[in-house]
């Protein structure tokens, strides 16, 4: 605790080790937030799957779990 | 006679003849500007199903335990939150409580900027947002200046120039305990909570953005239902919705 701690040196680049850990788990969060599906209650998808026009459960389980707004808004209305 | 002819006035005359006053135009463009349909929603957009629409919703909650845990410290005093067990723990909730209000806000942040989430007419939502975050750095700071012990004193000690250098040391001394503490525990609080308010209501008004590579069509319903307040519910207009359950706009 009372120990200094470690600094990394990349030419005029200094970071202490603790915020890069904390640097680089932040942008693991994101891109797991960006992938990790989301989870929806399957009334939701009947719901949402009626009012795209879309037959299918599954393709809204898809398009919801896919973590990609862009895609999901495509595919329904694509 | 007289009698009868004030029956049959209609209510729209009598409304027309009230002399217009200041409190019912704030109050109808109020109502017009955010219903309450759109202040609290059902559902969602079903871009908003994902996970980093999160982002926002933790920073608030990790706000949250900030201004309570503050609270609590700020009754207690320094003597309390240094050496007892209790304030030492109510301390270190304040401490992480802003740890993760700061990942998750600039989580939050990455998410909209890559998102471009200040389009059609969402500016004020980001300037806004932007703010928070600033305002957010400097309460921070007199946080660290507030704890009444070397940490503190080595942080004001070595700031004070800098501070200085920018001519805002004339009103804003890091020196100053008394100071530093007073606008930690009034002026930022109630400065990053209103700004927070009023981001959510942007955030109600105009609704989520839509995704930059949307399908025309489903760009034109969500942004019909942000940009004429009242005008139509976006949930109801929206062929893609979902549930507000399963993702909440942030």
């Amino acid at each position: 605790m009372e120990t200094p701690t470690t600094y990394l040196q990349w030419g005029f680049l200094v970071i202490s080790l603790p915020n890069l850990m904390l640097i680089l788990g932040m942008i693991v969060v994101f891109v797991v937030a960006l992938l990790a599906p989301f989870p929806a209650e399957p009334d939701d998808l009947d719901d949402e799957a009626a009012a795209a026009g879309q037959p299918g459960r599954d393709t809204g389980q898809q398009d919801r779990s896919s973590g990609q707004p862009d895609r999901s808004v495509g595919q329904r209305n694509g | 006679m007289p009698a009868e002819v004030s029956q049959v006035r209609p209510r729209e005359t009598r409304a027309a003849r009230r002399r217009p006053n200041w409190t019912a135009a704030v109050r109808d463009r109020i109502a017009r500007a955010l219903p309450i349909e759109r202040l609290l929603p059902e559902r969602q957009p079903a871009y908003v199903g994902s996970w980093v629409y999160v982002f926002g919703v933790v920073a608030i909650a990790s706000l949250i335990w900030v201004v309570a845990s503050g609270v609590v410290l700020s009754f207690f005093g320094p003597g309390w939150w240094h050496i007892s067990r209790v304030g030492r723990f109510v301390n270190s909730i304040h401490f992480w409580a802003v740890q993760l209000f700061f990942v998750f806000t600039v989580l939050h942040l990455w998410g909209q900027y890559f998102a471009a989430s200040w389009r059609n007419g969402r500016a004020a939502t980001w300037m806004v947002g932007v703010v928070i975050f600033l305002v957010s750095l400097v309460a921070a700071f007199t946080g660290y200046l507030s704890q009444q012990n070397l940490d503190a004193q080595w942080i004001a000690v070595n700031a004070k120039d800098a501070v200085n250098a920018t001519g805002a040391g004339a009103f804003f001394n890091v020196l100053d305990f008394g100071q530093m503490y007073g606008v930690h525990v009034m002026l930022f609080p109630a400065l990053v909570v209103t700004l927070v308010a009023v981001h959510l209501i942007l955030v109600r008004m105009r609704g989520v953005v839509h995704p930059i590579d949307a399908p025309p069509e489903v760009a034109e319903v969500v942004e019909a239902a942000g940009e004429v307040p009242g005008a139509a519910e976006p949930a109801a207009t929206a062929a893609d919705i979902t549930p507000a359950a399963s993702g909440p706009a942030s």
